[in-house]
């Protein structure tokens, strides 16, 4: 299937989503060089990556806006790490027969009562089947919260790598 | 009087942020819980929720109030720690 490359008009159309101090200043010579290309989903996504960079740049400029990404990061960071850890809980506390606690003192923060044994299973799987691919769904999950950490730990060196 | 509504903005920001993320992560447990099929039941004071997975012998994990203020904290210090640090280190380009 041949995919139309965009018009030219739509494609300059993407220099708006640049920062206003970055169209004051190479808005013209850029929409020149827009013109001399043929128009695709290439420019486009060039366009696009050259405006999240433009952003970036921007906002390293600026010292409270800069605090204001590094407080969102931080955010991101505890959302993964909470997730890792529900994750975990659920792990760990399922190697365990008996009802597993998490508590300092009399501050009780979570608690997992286990998998119920009433001597049947309701499916068809075998309890020793069942439990392997609770257990590899239970680590993919946490493969993948891990490699997303691992990611939005990586990704303001990469963007500033990437803006200097 | 604009740097205290500067400020006030920031405050407000900054918690709606907060807010944003921690419903975020709920929503993320309850997807978790239907995945993984494990009962999920939230206690925070004379409030509850909780959520069946339908498999009746499933484990049921049970996170109460002290969870959630400590979840809240915890985001909180992440956030602000990244943002003073920034704000600390930062040094115009050259």
């Amino acid at each position: 299937m041949d995919i139309p490359p965009l018009a030219p008009r739509p494609v300059k159309r993407l220099l708006r989503l640049y920062p206003r101090a970055w169209r004051e200043r190479y808005s013209a010579e850029m929409a020149a060089v827009v013109d001399d290309f043929p128009a695709g989903i290439g420019v486009a996504v060039d366009l696009l990556v050259g405006a999240g960079a433009a952003y970036a740049a921007a906002i390293r400029a600026n010292r409270v806006l800069s605090s204001a990404a590094a407080y969102l990061h931080g955010v991101c960071v505890a959302f993964l790490l909470q997730a890792i850890a529900f994750v975990g809980l659920v792990l760990i506390s399922e190697q365990s027969h008996s009802p597993t606690v998490f508590e300092i003192g009399p501050i009780r923060f979570a608690s997992v009562t286990p998998l119920i044994d009433f001597g049947f299973y309701l499916d068809l799987r075998a309890p020793a089947v069942r439990s392997v691919i609770d257990l590899l769904l239970e680590l993919a999950l946490l493969v993948l919260l891990i490699a997303s950490l691992v990611l939005v730990l990586r990704a303001r060196r990469w963007l500033r790598a990437g803006t200097t | 009087m604009r740097r205290k509504r500067a400020i006030l903005s920031a405050v407000l920001l900054a918690l709606v942020t907060i807010a944003v993320a921690e419903a975020a992560l709920v929503a993320l447990l309850v997807v978790f819980s239907y995945v993984l099929k494990i009962d999920l039941s939230v206690e925070l004071g004379s409030f509850g929720a909780a959520y069946a997975s339908g498999q009746e012998s499933g484990p049921l994990v049970k996170l109460y109030g002290p969870a959630a203020v400590a979840a809240v904290l915890f985001t909180a210090a992440c956030g602000f720690a990244g943002a003073t640090w920034t704000f600390r280190r930062w040094r115009p380009a050259r």
